[in-house]
């Protein structure tokens, strides 16, 4: 009743000192429905695990366009179509491409493999100019950097 | 054992995982028509024999007559109906594929396409879903025609079975290129087993359509030997 | 076009050898008889004939139509005369079958239908529509999740089973059963029994019939070999 009252009073009247504590009253209750809102939305969500599909290992693809790479369907011979003819070539041309493509995949070193053999080369190059002691000390630093694992408390079993 | 790749296998027929040739690693192997995974096993559905291809794709080359639309084919079609701005076109499959008018080259709403009902077109599969009406397109992803759309002055269409149109368009298939050494004429081969042809004149097409019908238990020696005969029979027939 | 004969030599020697009563009668098949349709045969055991022939999946009229798999329908032809309400029920029988081994859930809102028409039915005429409709389907490629086969059995007076009987075999047999299994694990699908049998007869007859079954699967795939290697 109080709300329904409060929404006719203009805004003036509600600036004035005698009427601030109504204000704060209806402030509280705009926030309480507010939150209410919020609570509804959450009650419909069901909390369940995620699903998981399992992946399958296959894929399943039902047209023989694509199985036993056929040709474009629409060809001419000897000049009787040019336009097509023109089509005929660059479908060929696309082809080839691709097929290069394929042979220099499969023949060429992987990005990744390069990088890791010229790493390993570059180890190896380094060690050639290090000298003798300088190897050793690596080695020393190496050691005590172990050390502290293997003198850790242990605890005696009960 | 290995899967029975080149022989005849039969629904109720199933092999499982280990039994296929695996591609690399993290490459799924792809099957296709006729088969299908059911319980890590792979199960036969339709007859016919087991082919396999580098990297890891199976399916079952089977004798068909009716088509069963999947995406990514492209079909010879009839147009039978102007549904408002749609066009209904015979595919020969179970239900009519549906075709816009605005997917043709350089179509738009007020540069409408000169499609009459009765055309054959030249089309692509975008939709082939079986709970789906069949939607066909006579333009790439690029919004080029690249050869489809509506095939026009005359020629000859007529259906095959889906294998002899498959093995048509089979890289490994001599038929068209030694016909073309010998003829002047133009060719479009639907997947849905319809086949339109034209050539200089009414005999050479007769011809080249009673050839391509003959072709579908041939070999390629034997469709070699064939063409020969038929270019001779057909220069003295222009003669006389 | 796609016509030839699968004669079975080994069964028809065996049936001279052991006599007419014990194994199936020699079965012959003819795919791909008739061009216009999707998958055709011409099918004979022994002098029982039929032919079946395939459409589909093909358009449905739309009060047919199944919105989650295919329409399975079944016609069948008598020889003579219009259909009766017998051959109806063989007409229902045969769809319940069929349905149980086309995937027909790969082919929603469409029919397939299978046309039978009786050619010669000297015997065993179910068993022989049956199995015809079987190898027309496989001549049509239509998906299926197995094959059927059907065998008949006929059970004389003093109990002797008489596999794939005749027709004088059958009227003068006190019953007549009809088993259909599937090609996976050789389980029956369908029973259709005519007259009376005891438990145990029933047994021997369902022993004896799925051992038949095993040859008719044998002749499926030999047929289809035969049919699609041609070309190769």
């Amino acid at each position: 009743m109080a709300a329904k009252q409060s929404a006719h009073l203009s805004k003036n009247v509600l600036q004035m000192k005698f009427m601030q504590r109504s204000v704060l009253r209806m402030e509280k209750e705009q926030n309480e429905e507010e939150r209410q809102k919020i609570i509804d939305d959450e009650h419909w969500a069901l909390d369940l695990q995620e699903y998981k599909t399992k992946e399958s290992d296959f894929l399943e693809n039902q047209s023989y366009t694509t199985c036993e790479e056929l040709l474009f369907g629409r060809q001419s011979y000897q000049g009787f179509n040019p336009e097509i003819e023109k089509l005929m070539k660059v479908h060929s041309e696309e082809k080839e491409a691709q097929k290069s493509e394929q042979k220099e995949k499969e023949e060429s070193v992987g990005d990744a493999e390069m990088a890791q053999r010229y790493s390993s080369l570059m180890g190896i190059i380094a060690k050639k100019f290090t000298k003798k002691r300088q190897r050793s000390e690596e080695k020393s630093n190496q050691n005590e950097d172990d050390e502290p694992s293997r003198k850790k408390f242990m605890k005696p079993s009960e | 054992m290995a899967a029975p790749i080149g022989n005849v296998v039969i629904p109720g027929d199933s092999f499982s995982l280990m039994q296929l040739k695996t591609p690399d690693e993290h490459k799924k192997i792809l099957l296709g028509p006729g088969l299908k995974e059911e319980d890590t096993e792979i199960k036969v559905l339709r007859p016919g024999i087991l082919r396999y291809r580098k990297p890891g794709v199976y399916w079952v080359d089977c004798h068909h007559k009716r088509y069963v639309p999947s995406k990514g084919d492209s079909v010879v079609g009839i147009v039978n109906q102007k549904v408002g701005d749609m066009f209904r076109v015979d595919i020969g499959s179970s239900e009519q594929a549906s075709l816009s008018y605005l997917s043709f080259e350089g179509a738009t709403k007020r540069n409408r396409p000169d499609v009459k009902v009765g055309d054959i077109v030249y089309a692509k599969l975008l939709v082939a879903n079986k709970d789906m009406e069949p939607e066909i397109v006579c333009i790439d992803s690029y919004g080029r025609s690249s050869g489809m759309g509506v095939v026009r002055n005359g020629g000859f269409l007529f259906h095959t079975s889906l294998n002899l149109a498959r093995k048509l368009l089979n890289p490994q298939c001599v038929l068209l290129k030694s016909l073309g050494n010998r003829f002047q004429f133009e060719i479009s081969v639907g997947v849905n087993g319809r086949v339109w042809v034209k050539a200089g004149n009414d005999i050479q097409t007769i011809a080249l359509v009673n050839t391509v019908i003959a072709s579908e238990f041939k070999d390629n020696d034997q469709i070699k030997e064939m063409c020969k005969r038929i270019s001779k029979a057909v220069s003295r027939m222009e003669v006389d | 076009m796609a016509s030839f004969t699968v004669v079975k030599k080994e069964d028809l020697d065996a049936e001279l050898e052991k006599g007419p009563k014990c194994v199936l009668r020699g079965q012959t098949s003819d795919l791909g008889c008739l061009t216009r349709q999707d998958g055709s045969v011409s099918l004979s055991q022994g002098d029982t004939t039929s032919i079946a022939v395939v459409y589909g999946p093909a358009e449905v009229r739309i009060n047919k139509e199944k919105i989650d798999r295919a329409t399975v329908e079944v016609i069948y032809r008598p020889k003579i005369g219009l259909p009766r309400p017998n051959h109806r029920k063989q007409e229902r029988i045969m769809r319940n079958t069929l349905e149980a081994a086309i995937a027909a859930n790969l082919h929603p809102r469409s029919s397939i239908s299978v046309v039978i028409q009786e050619t010669e039915d000297l015997g065993s005429n179910l068993s022989c529509s049956i199995n015809s409709a079987c190898l027309a389907l496989l001549d049509a490629a239509v998906s299926m999740n197995f094959m059927v086969a059907s065998v008949t059995v006929a059970i004389k007076e003093n109990s002797d089973m008489i596999l794939d009987p005749t027709k004088r075999d059958e009227t003068e047999a006190k019953s007549v059963l009809t088993y259909v299994f599937d090609s996976v694990n050789y389980q029956i699908l369908t029973i259709v029994s005519c007259g009376k049998f005891s438990r145990s007869e029933h047994k021997k007859g369902l022993t004896l019939a799925r051992e038949a079954a095993k040859s008719v699967f044998q002749f499926y795939r030999e047929s289809m070999s035969k049919k699609l290697l041609m070309s190769e």
